[in-house]
Formats: C-alpha cells, structure tokens, sequence
C-alpha cells in the first residue's frame, strides 16, 4: 500500500472556483477529499496552496463535515464529525476539529467543543467551550482482545 | 330539401372536380437547383496581428492569426490558427491557441474551434496554469472565456477536471461547473 505522505489528495464536487492569484480553490457540493484511506467529506471545502505550489491545508464547512481514517497500527478505524475541519498535510499532519466535536474509535469516544489530532504521532488533545468540559468514555478492552 | 333537388347540384359537383383532374398538371415541379451565390470573402490577410483597446485606450487582448479571411455578409473573420492573448487586471497575460477559430462583432468575441490550450505563465508567486478544452468562446467585452466542454487545468499544485468552465481572466478566477475531480500531489 502506497505510504501515506506519498500518497496524493484527491477531491472530488459539484464545481470550483480557482482563485489563481491567491493560489485558493473553493469546492463546492457533495464535496469528498480522499488520501490513502482517509476520507473527509463536507459541503465546501477551501483547498490552499503553497509558494512551493504544493496542496498545504483544507478548511471544510459540512452538516456536519465528517471524517474517517484506518491508522496502519491499529486495529478499527477511527471516525470524527464537526461544524468545521481544519485538514494540514504536512507540520505535521493533523486535523482540527471545531464546533459540536466528535471523535470515535470502536466504543470509545470524545466529544467536545474542539478536538485537534496529530495524525503522525497519534496525540489527540479536546478542549470544552466555556463553561463546558470535554467528555471522553473508554471502554476497557474486551479480555479476547488482550 | 326533396331529394330531386339534390340531384343537379351532385351533378354540377362531379363535373367541376372532373374538370380540374383534367386540366392538372401530373409532373411533379422541378427542384430549385439554383446554388444560393457563393459567398465570398471581401479581404484576405497573413501573418496578422489585430489589438483591442478598451474605453480608456488601454491594450486589452491581441488576435494573431496565420491567414484570415474575412466575410462580409456574416460580418464574420475566420482564422487559421488564431493566438489569442488577453490580458489580466494585473498584467497577467493569458494565451489561448486553437487550429481555427472566428472573430466577430468586430472582434469583440473570438470562438476558438476544436483543441484549445489556454497558458498563463508563472509571475512572482503565481505558478504558470495550463487549460486544455475545446469550443471556446472569448468575450472580450466582459473578460471572460467560456465553454460548456470538458476542462483539464493543470499547474504544479495539481490537476483539475470537470465540465463547464467560465473563466474570468481579469482577476484569473476560474469555475468549473459540473463533474469535478482534483488530484494534488504532494512533494
């Protein structure tokens, strides 16, 4: 299987506008963004470029924009929703997830106000709104598991 | 009315329907085979250069052309590969080619026939864009270059496919309007 960073990101929508000075795509309708065995979908998506002209973030708006990812090291795939995504190729590669936040993996889960993801080293950080705490329930793992 | 009085006016019918059996005429009429005149062009040109000025006498686009020729009654001036060079708000050139193509409304649009490349050079941070399409329609009034046809744009970030495109050269904003696919590599 095609290692992750070199795997290219492909999008796909109803239209888009290409902003060529600003180096800025806007995607629009059904819009889906796949890498290797990531999946990102939402209603509109800003795809951003670099000096170098190479894709450096994605901000996605959705009802909610969704997100899906099967880490190579582990065993069930792990999923996330929110009002809106931040997706960063490289810096590392990391996801940030605002508004109404959920993430799961199997049972296990989180919800909060943000959930930021570094999807290299696997560190996942939740953060409440105001006045409001972050939720997160674990489940032990099953004794067949072990 | 009796039926004795009938008898006179069916008989004044059949004999009027026979006469005009008589006197018709059974061979078919000739086809017009006259050929419409052949309309001719009224000028001719080579290796030509036409600049379009806007309201304030700035250079908006120039119309090369390897021949030309033009046709009067159509108002019409059909190209032999026409290069097609407009320019952006901020001196951005954009070039468009195709093997033929027609000016008119005195040049103020310009279709652009077949395969149809579209080239925006690399400027400062701007990398070049390239747009494969086919059947493009150059407004150059309103800035904009159109086409319902499949669309390839390609620039070092990635590539663009879709259906449908309006492209605004004036401040090099594109849309493509239906079947989008984007592929970005990452170096």
């Amino acid at each position: 299987m095609e290692q992750r960073e070199d795997a290219p990101v492909e999008l796909e929508a109803d239209s888009v506008d290409v902003d060529a000075v600003a180096g800025v795509s806007v995607y629009e309708g059904d819009a889906v963004l796949t890498r290797g065995e990531m999946r990102i979908t939402g209603d509109r998506m800003e795809v951003y470029t670099d000096e170098d002209g190479d894709l450096s973030h994605v901000y996605v708006d959705g009802t909610p924009a969704t997100y899906r990812d099967h880490p190579e090291n582990q065993p069930r795939p792990v999923h996330a929703e929110a009002k809106r995504m931040e997706y960063y190729t490289r810096g590392p590669e990391r996801a940030h997830f605002q508004g109404d936040a959920r993430l799961w993996q199997g049972d296990d889960q989180v919800t909060a106000e943000t959930i930021d993801v570094d999807l290299e080293g696997q560190i996942m950080k939740a953060r409440g709104a105001e006045g409001q705490r972050a939720r997160t329930i674990l489940y032990p793992t099953r004794r067949e598991e072990d | 009315m009796r039926r004795g009085a009938l008898f006179p006016l069916a008989t004044l019918g059949f004999i009027v329907l026979l006469s005009l059996l008589l006197t018709r005429d059974p061979t078919p009429p000739e086809p017009d085979t006259t050929e419409p005149p052949e309309e001719r062009p009224d000028f001719f040109l080579e290796g030509f250069t036409m600049v379009d000025f806007d309201e304030q006498g700035q250079r908006r686009a120039a119309l090369h052309g390897h021949t030309g020729e033009h046709f009067p009654g159509r108002g019409e001036l059909e190209i032999v590969e026409p290069d097609l060079r407009m320019r952006s708000r901020d001196g951005a050139t954009w070039e468009a080619r195709a093997p033929f193509g027609i000016a008119e409304r005195e040049g103020a649009e310009v279709r652009l026939f077949d395969e149809v490349d579209i080239h925006r050079p690399a400027q400062g941070t701007r990398p070049a864009l390239d747009i494969a399409t086919r059947n493009l329609l150059v407004d150059l009034r309103a800035g904009e270059a159109r086409t319902t046809e499949a669309v390839t744009a390609r620039e070092p970030a990635g590539t663009l496919r879709g259906t449908g495109m309006t492209l605004d050269y004036r401040t090099d904003r594109l849309r493509l309007h239906a079947d989008v696919r984007g592929e970005y590599g990452l170096h």
